[in-house]
């Protein structure tokens, strides 16, 4: 099981690989279509390659990135969409967001449940108390004659 | 042997990374045989185009 408390992978390799590619644009004085190998990536992030190689497909669909591959070497390139996506780490409030959502999902069947399990230890205990206070007032009642 | 290149992204933006594609292939002295093009659309998402070069290199 997923922890709720964590931004999904997905959304940081996603985050990662556009800054990777942004900053080697930036590098390079914004040359059009500077293409990035998926090795030089994995490397600079220390995300391991089929994982970028797996999300980069969500990166593409959006059509932040345009990636190319000959004879199995795999290149990538940022386009102004995805460099606005870096810029306003939309991948990464996007991944708060979703966590938040899962943390308030748990919440919603945590709490009520937390609240209940309280109330029966709590009726339980109040049953034993008052058994006691029953046999304390019969036994003074029965000292009292 | 017959080699494969693919590049795929948004249909406005492909024409730049396919150009540099095609000029790899020359570099390595490769011959194009074929070149096939799909396309997808993705809801909320842009439409992507797939070119699929297959070439040979002459040994």
């Amino acid at each position: 099981m997923k922890n709720p408390f964590l931004v999904d992978k997905s959304y940081r390799v996603r985050h990662k690989t556009l800054e990777i590619l942004y900053k080697d644009l930036i590098q390079n004085n914004n040359e059009e279509n500077r293409r990035v190998g998926s090795v030089r990536i994995a490397s600079e992030t220390n995300i391991p390659i089929a994982d970028i190689h797996l999300y980069q497909y969500l990166l593409l669909e959006k059509g932040d990135i345009v990636i190319s591959d000959n004879d199995g070497q795999s290149m990538m390139s940022i386009q102004k969409i995805g460099i606005s996506a870096y810029v306003d780490k939309r991948y990464l409030k996007e991944g708060i967001k979703e966590r938040w959502d899962k943390i308030y999902d748990w919440a919603r069947i945590l709490i009520p449940l937390g609240a209940l399990i309280l109330s029966i230890v709590n009726f339980i205990s109040n049953r034993s108390l008052s058994d006691k206070v029953k046999i304390i007032e019969t036994n003074i009642q029965q000292q009292k004659k | 042997m017959y080699k494969i290149a693919y590049v795929s992204g948004d249909t406005f933006n492909i024409s730049s990374v396919l150009r540099q594609t095609i000029e790899d292939i020359n570099t390595q002295g490769g011959k194009i045989v074929h070149v096939l093009q799909s396309q997808s659309s993705h809801p909320g998402g842009a439409t992507i185009l797939t070119v699929t070069i297959i070439y040979t290199i002459s040994r």
